[in-house]
């Protein structure tokens, strides 16, 4: 299939780049946790797919493509001059947009911590499902098999709830762990 | 299923279980989304589409294509 090598295909390759715009600074606020930082990032992704356009084939995943870009540029270069190898949990709260003066807002504020503490593959996993993405394209854009996916968004989600629970709440484990089992199984 | 095992006072995450962890993780992802895009990433597009930039160290020659599309981008 033709890629977008010509004037019109620059045209619709940017109007998917435009229309990405909001997804990909999700993806890269779950990654970076700053939102400066993040900005960065997703800027930098643009400017690299718009680069490897040509390798892109329309009318596969768009979407799929551009993840992996941005988690390839997160990992290769970010991560590795360790300006954030972790995700700090004191600017975490960054991710909210709505100031956590609310009992729903101190909630939010709280998972914003807790998905600070999980590793970075654990939260993009976890972030990348609850933003409505199959489990064969989270597979895809993290360059792991399925099975890997699925472990990663189980242990997330334990570890995101154990955070929840507190150490005053903390359910069994084995309990907690099983109930997750279940649902990380569901595709 | 409930967590019968589950103390009272754990919050209300917890007691609404991972269901509403979900819930929240989405919120936390679609409250990004749903801020405005700032200008800067539209001049950057505007920048590339231009070819003022060139990252991949070698000419883009073709920009008969950015007439077509700043209108995206209002």
């Amino acid at each position: 299939m033709k890629a977008h090598r010509d004037a019109s295909g620059d045209a619709v390759f940017r109007a998917d780049l435009v229309a990405i715009i909001p997804s990909l600074r999700a993806f890269a606020r779950g990654l970076a946790g700053n939102r400066d930082l993040a900005d960065d990032l997703a800027q930098e992704t643009l400017i690299r797919a718009w680069a490897a356009r040509g390798s892109f084939t329309a009318g596969t995943n768009f979407k799929a493509w551009i993840f992996r870009i941005l988690r390839n540029h997160f990992y290769t270069t970010i991560k590795v001059s360790r300006r954030f190898s972790s995700l700090d949990p004191q600017v975490a709260e960054q991710m909210l947009t709505t100031p956590p003066n609310q009992g729903g807002g101190l909630l939010m504020a709280d998972l914003a911590r807790g998905l600070a503490t999980l590793s970075s593959e654990q939260r993009e996993a976890l972030l990348l499902v609850e933003s409505g993405m199959p489990w064969d394209e989270i597979a895809d854009v993290t360059g792991v098999p399925l099975g890997t996916v699925k472990s990663r968004i189980t242990r997330g989600r334990t570890a995101l709830r154990r955070y929840m629970d507190g150490p005053e709440g903390a359910a069994p484990a084995g309990l907690s762990t099983g109930s997750v089992a279940r649902n990380g199984d569901v595709a | 299923m409930k967590d019968k095992y589950a103390p009272p006072g754990v919050g209300e995450l917890a007691n609404e279980g991972l269901g509403a962890i979900g819930e929240g993780l989405r919120q936390l992802w679609s409250g990004v989304e749903n801020e405005p895009v700032p200008d800067f990433f539209l001049d950057l597009l505007d920048a590339i589409d231009a070819g003022r930039q060139d990252l991949s160290g070698q000419p883009w020659n073709d920009h008969a294509g950015h007439n077509d599309c700043v209108g995206l981008l209002k």
